[in-house]
């Protein structure tokens, strides 16, 4: 009897060891590189936009990896954050009066980050019009969409019509690979589409062969084009932009508070100047601004 | 008529220990020669040099006039390749042991080993021949157990079987009996016994003295790497030459 | 003298009879409670939409990914086995050159990452742009072919992880010949046996026995990192679920779409190396009764039924 007594005790102790873990294996990293920007002082009007426990917190918690250049990226110490979301999600934190938390998560952490609220918002899930179920997006830049050929243009690629044939290289899950694989259904000769997780890799493919375009954001594809090696190995085809891939901030749906918040911020940012400087310090083109800065453009 | 076994000066060493010191013996065809000495005096490295499972360093050993392990060019000997030396192993049996029966075979699948993948022999007649073998040793009732299966003796048994299957001139047995419980024992020896009376040329590491007595034509005493005697067992056994012959005598014998 | 009605028989020999094991009992009643409390606790999570498992677990992009990654570990392990078995015999050779190649080999192929070795043969034609096979000293050309022709995605995987296997199934094959006794040399070689002989008729299938758990357990390692065909824009089970999660945003969903495959896949491995162990162990006695809680349920229910 003894002995069935202490299995007893010792599985009531695993039992209670096992409820007692929660449901965090790690808690995300929180790197605080937020800078205060030297662009606009802290805005009382816009702080008080904010919800409570954001504003007693401090700071906003923005989730997203750190490999989307020139978007989200690293300097050269492999350290600090740079990117033109990052600066401008930073100057809306000046503007709001709090700090921005970035923790560096792939693609596959950021809905349950929302979800369980280890993240507040994300800075680059793109705008599309299937996510609203359950996510709201601020939208700020209009990023169209293009194509990125080897330097030359060997197949004289200019639109969507003349991928047909040839095998393209896109980013895993994106707008941009919805739209081929719709271009692809009126191809006589099919496309073979190949989804990458990075830029990096997608234009590795390109270079070594393996793809003959890449179909991705205006912006990604302007700054590599432009920057690899002195821009002397891809290049931008002509015929674009095609599909509009919004970048935009998001939100779990029924966050109005603080989507309201980043919403006004934002439109100081772009009224004033600000949004437009940040851009063009990394070549994109700050005509694809939203003005006024949009919920859900996509609809 | 040349000699079944004929070891001349043979020497090796491990590193810096000397096993084999100077070794000389002769086996004549037909007869059954059982080697004894104390323990680590070199006999089973000795026998194993005969077959080439060990090399040597110096002397010769030629088996029915050939060398296993080696070829002669002038005056050097070079060590000959392995598929040579595996062909030349043909008429060279051994019994272990530990038995070192390949446990993943029955025991007529054991015997059956050498002459289908050695010889080329059809498996249905392998298997005929070798049930036959498993006979004469008493086993036949076991041909389709594994080794695991069976008895120590019976397993040296299966063993004995194995090395007959293969028809050969020469039998090497390594303390055949020494790991075997002293009821099986004597079930192998009648075994060895009868096989020393059918003409094969037999060289047996034992420390049954009985069964040298008894049943071998010749016997040697090895101590510390050398032959010391070697004779008929009413000579060696009852009036050794060497002082150190009688020392070991004593002690076994008494 | 005894009554009718004292215990026992006063005739009859004592009976075995198995002892009521209540800690047993209690212990299993208490593993099966815990199951269902982790298993209540997912299901009824208010994050996750169990239409949305239903609706892809037989989709057809996930099957192709199923598919692609049951091709792949297969053909990766197929290759890493024969490789690994051609290292792991040359680990034991006395000639130096083997030796050394094997050494080198080993270190690299174990230590640069897998999805370095992926991204490499699937990109080779940056470093070689035809792969050609000339006679040295002619100009005939046996082979020439256009690199990015020959390394489509899957033969890029499959070398990437057949190569890396091959290093550690070698060191598995290694262990497994070490295990073989001396005296299984020796009396095959005494037998006359040539040296192939002995590594394929006794001394391999006598290894089998210690080779084969760790390879089942490197086959279903390699089952999971077919995933790093991800870098070359491989189609694999995880990648698929992946993409598709990145569309419609049911991450969750979709990643247990994807365990749920790979738990199918890992069994029907398993059973499958239980198979091959049974196999190779005809002969060797030991305790060969099995204590799987299923068969043992199973045998109480009908035993108590037949009463």
């Amino acid at each position: 009897m003894r002995r069935s007594r202490r299995t007893l005790i010792a599985l009531l102790a695993v039992f209670l060891i096992v409820s007692a873990c929660g449901d965090d294996a790690a808690a995300p990293q929180a790197a605080t590189d937020a800078l205060p920007p030297a662009t606009e002082a802290m805005n009382g009007e816009l702080n008080a936009l904010l919800p409570d426990d954001i504003r007693a917190a401090g700071a906003i918690k923005a989730g997203g990896p750190v490999t989307e250049i020139p978007a989200v990226y690293l300097e050269e110490d492999a350290v600090t954050r740079t990117g033109y979301m990052t600066d401008l999600v930073n100057a809306v934190g000046g503007l709001l009066g709090v700090e921005i938390e970035f923790t560096d998560m792939p693609f596959a952490s950021l809905i349950p980050g929302l979800q369980r609220g280890s993240i507040d918002m994300t800075l680059t899930i793109s705008d599309k019009n299937t996510h609203h179920e359950v996510l709201d997006f601020v939208d700020y830049l209009g990023n169209g969409l293009g194509i990125l050929v080897a330097a030359g243009n060997p197949n004289g690629f200019d639109s969507l019509e003349s991928l047909c044939g040839h095998t393209v290289a896109a980013l895993a899950g994106s707008v941009a690979v919805g739209v081929v694989t719709e271009a692809n259904e009126s191809c006589a000769d099919p496309m073979e589409i190949k989804q990458f997780p990075g830029i990096s890799y997608a234009q590795l493919a390109v270079r070594s062969g393996q793809a003959e375009a890449t179909f991705g954001p205006g912006a990604t594809l302007g700054y590599v084009s432009a920057n690899l090696e002195d821009g002397t190995v891809f290049e931008v085809a002509p015929g674009g932009p095609y599909t509009v891939q919004p970048d935009a901030f998001a939100f779990l749906k029924g966050n109005d508070e603080l989507r309201d918040a980043v919403q006004a911020a934002l439109q100081r940012l772009v009224d004033d100047g600000t949004a437009a400087r940040i851009l063009e310090k990394y070549g994109v083109d700050p005509g694809d601004l939203y003005n006024p800065i949009p919920i859900n453009v996509t609809e | 008529m040349v000699a079944a076994v004929e070891i001349t000066n043979v020497s090796k060493s491990y590193g810096d220990v000397e096993v084999l010191i100077n070794a000389s013996l002769v086996v004549e065809a037909g007869t059954t020669l059982g080697l004894i000495g104390p323990s680590g005096a070199g006999k089973s490295t000795l026998l194993r040099c005969i077959n080439h499972l060990e090399t040597i360093d110096s002397g010769t050993i030629k088996v029915h006039g050939e060398m296993v392990g080696y070829r002669r060019e002038g005056n050097r000997l070079f060590e000959l390749g392995h598929s040579e030396i595996a062909r030349r192993r043909a008429g060279i049996e051994m019994v272990f042991q530990h038995f070192n029966l390949f446990p993943h075979m029955t025991a007529i699948e054991n015997v059956m080993a050498g002459p289908v993948y050695v010889k080329g022999v059809g498996k249905g007649e392998a298997r005929a021949v070798a049930m036959e073998h498993l006979r004469a040793v008493a086993v036949e009732n076991r041909a389709d157990f594994y080794p695991s299966e069976l008895s120590g003796g019976q397993q040296q048994r299966v063993g004995i079987a194995r090395a007959l299957a293969m028809d050969p001139t020469v039998i090497l047995l390594d303390e055949p009996t020494s790991s075997l419980d002293p009821a099986l024992v004597g079930e192998v020896l009648d075994t060895m016994s009868e096989l020393s009376g059918r003409g094969i040329t037999m060289l047996v590491v034992t420390h049954a003295i009985g069964f040298a007595r008894s049943s071998c034509d010749d016997v040697a005493i090895m101590v510390d790497g050398g032959i010391i005697e070697q004779g008929p067992p009413g000579d060696v056994l009852v009036n050794p030459k060497e002082e150190r012959s009688r020392v070991f005598l004593r002690r076994v014998i008494g | 003298m005894k009554t009718a009605e004292s215990l026992g028989s006063e005739s009859s020999a004592p009976v075995f009879t198995e002892p009521r094991r209540y800690g047993r009992w209690a212990s299993a009643a208490g593993v099966l409670l815990l199951s269902y409390l982790i298993a209540k606790s997912f299901y009824t999570n208010p994050f996750i939409e169990h239409s949305v498992i239903g609706e892809y677990l037989f989709h057809p992009v996930i099957l192709g990914g199923v598919w692609v990654t049951i091709t792949l570990a297969v053909t990766a392990m197929v290759l890493a086995t024969v490789l690994g078995v051609i290292l792991g015999l040359m680990s034991r050779s006395s000639n130096p050159v083997l030796t050394g190649i094997n050494r080198a080999y080993i270190a690299f192929f174990r230590a640069v990452p897998l999805l370095v070795q992926i991204l490499i043969w699937g990109n080779l034609s940056l470093f070689f742009q035809r792969l050609t096979l000339t006679i040295p000293f002619t100009s005939i050309t046996l082979i020439d072919l256009d690199t990015n022709d020959v390394m489509t995605t899957f033969v890029a995987g499959a070398l990437g992880l057949g190569l890396h296997q091959a290093a550690r199934m070698s060191e598995v094959v290694r262990a497994g010949i070490n295990s073989v006794g001396r005296g299984q040399f020796d009396a095959a070689l005494s037998l006359g046996m040539q040296r192939r002989q002995v590594t394929f008729l006794v001394v391999l299938p006598q290894a089998m026995r210690v080779i084969v758990p760790p390879a089942g357990n490197e086959f279903i390692s390699v089952l999971k990192a077919t995933s790093l065909i991800f870098v070359i824009a491989g189609g694999d089970l995880l990648t698929n679920a992946q993409n598709i999660a990145a569309t419609n945003l049911r991450v969750l969903e979709l990643l247990t779409v994807a365990s749920i495959w790979y738990l199918a896949m890992v069994a029907i491995a398993t059973a499958g190396q239980r198979l091959l162990e049974r196999r190779y162990s005809k002969g060797y006695s030991g305790d060969q009764t099995s204590t799987s809680p299923i068969r043992m349920a199973v045998q109480k229910v009908s035993a108590w039924l037949q009463r």
